[in-house]
């Protein structure tokens, strides 16, 4: 379903996920639902008429007018601060969308799913992760998801959960690892794709996002390892 | 079904109107599915994959192989300009 234009929409709740991000749910009484990995734009107006748009993933999936954002702080941002730092229920907000049909999962595919998340990256594939769940698909899922440090995990619980249900879930720690965790701690090398993702002759479809630069290496690694580049869908969301 | 009807049409010059039916193909999907070739490399793919650089009043659609410009997407407020690189298609997935 699609709509057309912007969409009135209230903040319901608001719920820090990370010391710098907010989960943010809306009441969008017009929206149509949405698939799994679909976005919005959001649009501010200021007092004086000045108007700043942004595009947010959308971490909720399915029918229904309750939409839930996760949103990181961009520091020197013109929409995220407002939305990490001031935004209160009842607040209201301008919406567009749903977006996008290309990073989307579709829920009746079976083909096994390769998720890889950089940092804010997550939130489209919390979206699918949750849909496949909830859905009791049989498509085998992977989850490979880059922080920084463990207190950078957005919905750390519920991901966590997520991996001792329906997921295989790899976690990389590029500056600090929680205490006790065995594995190296750096950014994602192409020997450590390849070790925690689906290998070629599986035919996964890999869903990659988040800043561009680690987007750019995570899709090079795949391809250069024999995955298709066709089966390899990405968004990058810009930053480092 | 007449005999005529049944030959193929000789081109007629028509107007602008004709096509709303069959652009209408394009509106039906979501923009970023749609198959943009690169008018400089011949590169073809869905346009969610190609690079954009972008800045608050535009958007530069540039070729992932060869960094031609393909599209510029001018904003002002509501109104949109797409402006379209010579040589440049778009396709329906």
């Amino acid at each position: 379903m699609r709509t057309s234009g912007w969409l009135p929409a209230t903040i319901t709740a608001v719920v820090a996920t990370t010391p710098h991000a907010r989960v943010l749910t809306l009441d969008v009484p017009a929206w149509p639902g949405n698939a799994p990995g679909q976005h919005l734009d959001v649009r501010l107006t200021a007092e004086d008429g000045y108007q700043a748009e942004r595009s947010y993933s959308i971490a909720s999936w399915g029918p229904g007018t309750a939409v839930e954002l996760a949103v990181d702080e961009v520091p020197d941002g013109e929409v995220s601060p407002y939305l990490v730092r001031d935004a209160q229920p009842g607040d209201m907000v301008e919406v567009k969308g749903p977006l996008g049909a290309y990073f989307v999962w579709d829920a009746a595919d079976t083909a096994p799913v390769q998720l890889v998340a950089g940092g804010s990256g997550i939130v489209p594939l919390l979206a699918m992760a949750r849909a496949h769940d909830v859905l009791g698909s049989v498509a085998p899922f992977r989850m490979l998801y880059s922080v920084r440090s463990p207190e950078d995990a957005m919905y750390r619980a519920e991901i966590e959960a997520l991996g001792r249900r329906s997921l295989e879930l790899t976690w990389v720690y590029t500056r600090r690892a929680p205490d006790g965790w065995g594995g190296t701690v750096g950014r994602l090398t192409p020997a450590r794709v390849a070790e925690a993702t689906w290998p070629p002759e599986r035919r996964p479809l890999t869903f990659a996002c988040g800043p561009t630069s680690f987007v750019e290496a995570v899709a090079s690694a795949l391809v250069a390892a024999g995955h298709d580049p066709a089966r390899v869908r990405t968004e990058r969301f810009g930053g480092t | 079904m007449t005999e005529q009807a049944r030959r193929p049409r000789a081109a007629q010059v028509v107007d602008g109107n004709a096509l709303s039916g069959v652009l209408d193909a394009l509106r039906a999907h979501d923009p970023d599915t749609l198959v943009v070739e690169c008018g400089g490399c011949g590169t073809a793919a869905p346009l969610a994959t190609w690079v954009v650089e972008s800045d608050p009043t535009a958007d530069i659609v540039r070729c992932r192989t060869c960094t031609r410009t393909l599209w510029t997407v001018l904003r002002d407020g509501d109104a949109v300009t797409l402006r379209i690189a010579r040589g440049c298609s778009i396709r329906t997935p």
